[in-house]
């Protein structure tokens, strides 16, 4: 019996990770693109963005553990954290376990944000367009509900809604770029907002 | 000016004027009760996942032959999803294919010579 618990826990954390990276990406292109609204807070952006993505964590280390645990499984601790280790598709497991490293380095990279060059974490957070498909496609390829009703309605909801903050975030681009030159140009951030406001 | 004096006491007293520091922690609890909830959240979608999981898969892929059964008993590939001991369903099956639902695995023969056959594979019943 609890070899099974294990191996609904594996998946079921499986499909929430990826639905709580999502969040966490969505979350960042948001703040990137200094969404608020009447209800929502510009900071909760980030703040959310924060904590959504350490509680992605917790998850992934319930669905990497399980999957190690499993006895069904048999996947073993090597394959869990050794690109191409595994005998079970190697390659969507990779997937997995490179998106895992990947999204470890954004956390520990974030919480060390004030102590490292702005340009290197900058360059490490922009790794998170790389981890959030590997991520995605460690769902589809290396899970055994690909083609279940569900998991194609997880997988489109995932998708949707990356896709829409990242056109949101394209779109409101040049307004941001321009509100930062009047910041720059006029050296009082406050006028520059007010502008902002304005437009 | 009395007026003036007496409105900056009158916002310490009065606690129906909202304060930048009741705002903020207004907002600080709203934060947490949202963070407390995506967890929650998360736990129970965790089950619900698992059991969809469980409930949809099919196991429709879990026929094996006696070829398959010989590549498993060598033990090449073997599909460390599944107890049958079989290879190349993945392969042949794409996503769906090569893992045996967790509820068959009682009823599952242990690895034996290339007996099995396509009628007696059926996961979920366990074949008769």
């Amino acid at each position: 019996m609890f070899d099974q618990v294990l191996w609904f826990v594996t998946r079921g954390s499986g499909v929430v990770s990826l639905l709580i990276v999502t969040a966490s990406v969505c979350l960042g292109l948001l703040t990137m693109a200094r969404f608020r609204h009447e209800s929502w807070p510009r900071f909760f952006n980030l703040e959310m963005h924060r904590r959504i993505s350490l509680l992605a964590i917790v998850f992934t280390v319930v669905h990497v553990t399980a999957a190690v645990l499993d006895p069904f499984a048999k996947l073993g601790l090597a394959a869990a954290i050794v690109p191409l280790a595994s005998t079970y598709r190697p390659l969507p497991v990779a997937m997995g376990v490179v998106s895992m490293y990947l999204f470890i380095a954004l956390i520990i990279t974030g919480l060390l944000r004030s102590r490292m060059p702005q340009p290197l974490w900058r360059a490490i957070h922009w790794t998170s367009y790389a981890m959030w498909p590997l991520a995605l496609a460690h769902s589809f390829l290396a899970g055994s509900d690909a083609g279940s009703p569900w998991m194609l309605a997880v997988g489109g909801i995932s998708v949707g809604a990356v896709g829409a903050c990242l056109l949101f975030r394209i779109s409101v681009w040049d307004a941001n770029r321009g509100r930062l030159e009047d910041a720059v140009l006029t050296s009082s951030w406050e006028d520059a907002t007010r502008r902002g406001h304005d437009r | 000016m009395d007026s003036e004096e007496s409105g900056p006491r009158l916002l310490l007293v009065n606690p129906t004027i909202p304060t930048r520091v009741q705002a903020r922690s207004r907002a600080d609890s709203r934060l947490q009760s949202m963070t407390l909830g995506a967890a929650a959240l998360g736990i129970a979608a965790t089950g619900v996942f698992g059991f969809a999981a469980a409930f949809t898969y099919t196991g429709s892929t879990t026929t094996v032959n006696a070829a398959d059964q010989q590549g498993g008993l060598d033990g090449q590939g073997v599909d460390p999803t599944s107890n049958t001991g079989t290879s190349g369903q993945t392969n042949q099956s794409g996503t769906q294919g090569g893992t045996v639902s967790p509820f068959s695995r009682s009823n599952q023969q242990p690895i034996t010579p290339p007996t099995i056959t396509r009628h007696r594979s059926h996961a979920v019943t366990g074949g008769s």
